[in-house]
């Protein structure tokens, strides 16, 4: 038998000695040995070195080396060993709670060793890292093909991030496959949460305090529905654009889609008077305003802002700035202090972290759809300090984009075109109260292969502490039944 | 074992064997309804449900797409040449007579509906038939954004959303792109169905036969190698980024003419043109066409042209009947029916 690092025993020691918080910084032999040995990662999907919530849904995998013929996994954590046989590596819901549960803070080492038909046995060794801070239980995003432009059977789906229970939202066979899209919490609650039906019978679906109610959230001063938006904590108000959105083809095969707007302003939704303001100073003709999002405090509006340029000629010079803007969430007015965060590229999708510390928003060299840019990244901006914080963890060499924040602002989940380099996932990364990130995981599936055989992209995965607590059935009947409420302007 | 239950048991295989046996007649008289159903995945049962009962013409149009997929072109031009005034049938028609290197010359033998029978339209009125078949031209030609966005439309409107053609053309299109990553996801799923293993196989980045290496190097010579982004409608920058990243790309070029001579767009289709030298009959007339237009008819332009005295003499006559019947088309349609000059002035786009 072949072992290619340090001893076994020392590892082990080593597990057992070394105090965990995040793992971001804590050095890791066996991550070296992949990376600068040139050895890809022997599993799929890729554990290797990542920190995990507590309460993570079992991280099941199997061996992806060629000609592996038979594996045996031991995970070795506070001084106890558990050994699993099999090249697909699943977990018994309870054990695995338990391992967790035992090696909270600190950190699990993991030996693999796999035998081969024609060749010597060989040892992989890696560790986990488990954080004491627990993730946000549920995960919605909508499941579609990558390719955004159309749509045939679309759905949104609540995950536990705790187990593997999968709940349908809203499905096109409750809304004539009518499309569907955008579903955002506020700062991760459950009972605060918006998203579209698309199309006759549609509307914007708000989930307040538990009630549903369908809204028309446009009136004739806009220049469409509303778009991407987030709403206000205190859940009277919400911050939309409104866009004309066009799609737009590259001739360079694998530069893919790009969507620009041709019109987009912002908007406030007040939900208590069924009434839309359209500041003039964000509703500019000459200029673009998108992807509006609050501060935590929700006393500021953050937002990307670009100068209007000749499309699609000109796309490669639409940069959109990093802006912010205060608000008045008493009166539901935008002040006229503009300020900018962040220019030189192209921002999209500011988010808050709940705690008000960071902002964290995506980076591309131009555009405002950055899911096939492949140098598109999250960037974090310390909002007490204004200064950058290095994600290079996070990041990959695909697009890293869509980001949502867990309620406790420890945890960012983000689609990631990582691997393939087609199809978005959700990966979860740990951000340290200090900003140190971690490398970050998928989400994990039962079973391990469910990432090479989907079809499907997550889009905009976004987490919350509580389910919704509505499904299906209930929004097929508002599709079906209600009639959206009329908003007017002031 | 008593009476009913077996009674029972005899029925219920009598009724299976004759789906089995009414299957294996379909299978015999329709073949290519069943490859493509294998081809989308499709049980006999389903096959039924989303494409309906197998009959004449959606076989006749199924031969086609099926054997365009494959790549037999002399099939698919068998198939095509019964004019059945369809927009697929041309769809396939022109694409074979390209794939042959005869676009033009076989353009005005056959009902041309404008540029739909160059590229079929998309949307929301479009079968799944059509949707799946629209990307064909567009892997053909070398544009790969276009294609891909096909072939995933195609995958969306599926019955299941899944089918080894689309896996097929998905891996193909990143293969050619130098997505392996993404190739290689496609390839993985195709291991695992039987009749496709070996395509897969004979694929995998790193381990590729010399032959596809071959059809690799082939299709990388089409690719564009200019980037812009235009609409999802706007063919002809495609076409033109297509011909300037490889003037040899003749099937681009005459695409591209053809386009602008279909939708009787004369200005672009000379500035296309310009001194590529393709002779065919019909950029002969587009050509004569476009000088009288502009006033430009003499023998010194003409003779900038490869235009040649018999459709020099065409072009006159043609001109001088129309000219002789106020416009009439029936004088002129038995000896020019099948021209330019007829189709410029007589074709009427329908909407329908």
């Amino acid at each position: 038998m072949k072992i290619n690092t340090i001893s076994f025993v020392l590892l082990s020691f080593l597990c057992l000695t070394q105090a965990c918080g995040t793992g971001s910084g804590a050095s890791d032999i066996v991550r070296e040995r992949f990376s600068a040995e040139g050895e890809s990662c022997p599993i799929s999907p890729d554990y290797t070195s990542v920190t995990v919530p507590p309460n993570i849904a079992p991280l099941n995998f199997r061996y992806s080396v060629p000609d592996a013929k038979r594996a045996e996994t031991v995970f070795v954590y506070s001084g106890k060993q558990l050994k699993i046989k099999g090249l697909k590596v699943k977990w018994k819901e309870r054990k695995w709670k338990r391992m967790l549960s035992d090696a909270v803070g600190g950190e699990i080492s993991v030996r693999g060793t796999v035998s081969f038909r024609n060749a010597p046995s060989e040892s992989y060794e890696w560790k986990m890292y488990v954080s004491r801070d627990p993730v946000d239980s549920y995960l919605s995003y909508r499941l579609i093909e990558p390719g955004y432009e159309v749509w045939d059977d679309v759905r949104i789906m609540e995950r536990c991030t705790e187990n593997f229970e999968e709940t349908v939202l809203s499905s096109y066979e409750n809304t004539s496959n009518a499309c569907m899209n955008c579903h955002v919490h506020c700062q991760g609650r459950g009972d605060l949460s918006i998203f579209y039906l698309r199309g006759p019978g549609g509307g914007a679906i708000l989930n307040r305090d538990g009630k549903l109610r369908k809204l028309s959230l446009k009136d004739s001063s806009m220049i469409s529905g509303t778009v991407y938006g987030e709403l206000h904590p205190g859940g009277r108000f919400g911050v939309f654009s409104t866009n004309k959105i066009i799609p737009g083809f590259h001739t360079f095969g694998n530069k893919r889609l790009e969507v620009f707007d041709s019109e987009s302003d912002l908007c406030i939704a007040d939900f208590d008077n069924n009434r839309m303001i359209v500041p003039g100073h964000l509703a500019r003709k000459d200029v673009f305003e998108t992807f509006p999002a609050f501060s935590a405090d929700g006393r500021r509006i953050y937002y990307c802002s670009a100068d209007t340029v000749s499309l699609p000629g000109d796309i490669q010079d639409l940069n959109y700035s990093l802006c912010s803007v205060s608000f008045d969430d008493r009166t539901g007015e935008c002040g006229t202090d503009i300020e900018v965060l962040r220019d030189g590229k192209s921002v999209c999708h500011p988010k808050a972290s709940p705690d008000g510390r960071f902002l964290v928003y995506t980076v591309a060299d131009y555009g405002t759809f950055p899911i096939w840019h492949t140098e598109c990244d999250l960037e974090m901006m310390d909002l007490g300090t204004g200064n950058t914080v290095d994600m290079s963890a996070a990041n990959s060499d695909r697009s890293d984009t869509y980001h949502s924040w867990s309620s406790n602002s420890r945890w960012l989940v983000f689609a990631s075109k990582r691997g393939d380099g087609q199809y978005g996932k959700p990966f979860f990364c740990h951000i340290g109260e200090d900003g140190s990130v971690s490398k970050p995981f998928v989400l994990p599936q039962k079973d391990p292969s469910f990432y090479e055989k989907t079809l499907k992209s997550f889009n905009i995965p976004d987490l919350s502490s509580t389910s919704v607590g509505f499904g299906y059935k209930t929004i097929g009947s508002i599709w079906k039944d209600v009639e959206a409420e009329p908003f007017g302007s002031i | 074992m008593s009476k009913a239950p077996k009674i029972c048991l005899i029925a219920i295989c009598a009724v299976l064997l004759a789906l089995l046996a009414a299957w294996g007649v379909m299978a015999l008289r329709f073949p290519y309804y069943r490859q493509y159903a294998k081809m989308l995945d499709l049980s006999p049962r389903k096959a039924v449900k989303y494409c309906g009962w197998p009959r004449k013409d959606l076989e006749w149009l199924l031969s086609m797409d099926v054997e365009a997929f494959r790549g037999d072109w002399g099939k698919v031009s068998e198939y095509s040449s019964e004019d059945r005034h369809s927009m697929l049938g041309t769809y396939f028609y022109n694409l074979s007579n390209a794939m042959r290197g005869r676009l033009g010359e076989g353009l005005m033998d056959h009902y041309q509906p404008f540029e739909r029978g160059l590229f079929l339209p998309v949307n929301e009125n479009s079968s799944r038939f059509a949707i799946t078949s629209a990307g064909e031209v567009w892997y053909r030609l070398g544009e790969m954004t276009m294609a891909e966005h096909s072939a995933i439309l195609g995958l969306i409107f599926s019955p299941e959303h899944y089918g080894p053609r689309y896996l097929m053309r998905l891996a193909q299109i990143n293969l050619v792109n130098g997505e392996d990553d993404a190739a290689r996801k496609y390839l993985e799923m195709l291991g695992n169905h039987r009749g496709y293993r070996q395509w897969a196989s004979d694929r995998i980045p790193g381990s590729q036969t010399p032959e596809v290496e071959g059809w690799l190097a082939r299709m990388r010579s089409l690719v564009p190698s200019l980037d812009t982004v235009h609409y999802a409608s706007d063919a002809r920058t495609s076409l033109r980024i297509l011909v300037e990243s490889n003037p040899s790309n003749i099937m681009a070029r005459e695409y591209l003419l053809c386009y602008d001579l279909l939708v009787k767009d004369l200005d672009s289709f000379i500035a296309d043109y310009g001194d590529c030298g393709l002779t065919a009959r019909v950029y002969q007339e587009g050509i004569l066409i476009y000088l009288a237009m502009n006033g430009l008819l003499s023998e010194e332009t003409v003779s900038k042209y490869p235009v040649s005295e018999d459709v020099l003499s065409d072009f006159f006559e043609f001109s001088d009947i129309f000219q002789k019947n106020s416009g009439a088309m029936a004088p002129l349609e038995k000896k020019f029916g099948k021209t330019y000059m007829f189709y410029f002035r007589f074709a009427k786009r329908n909407e329908n």
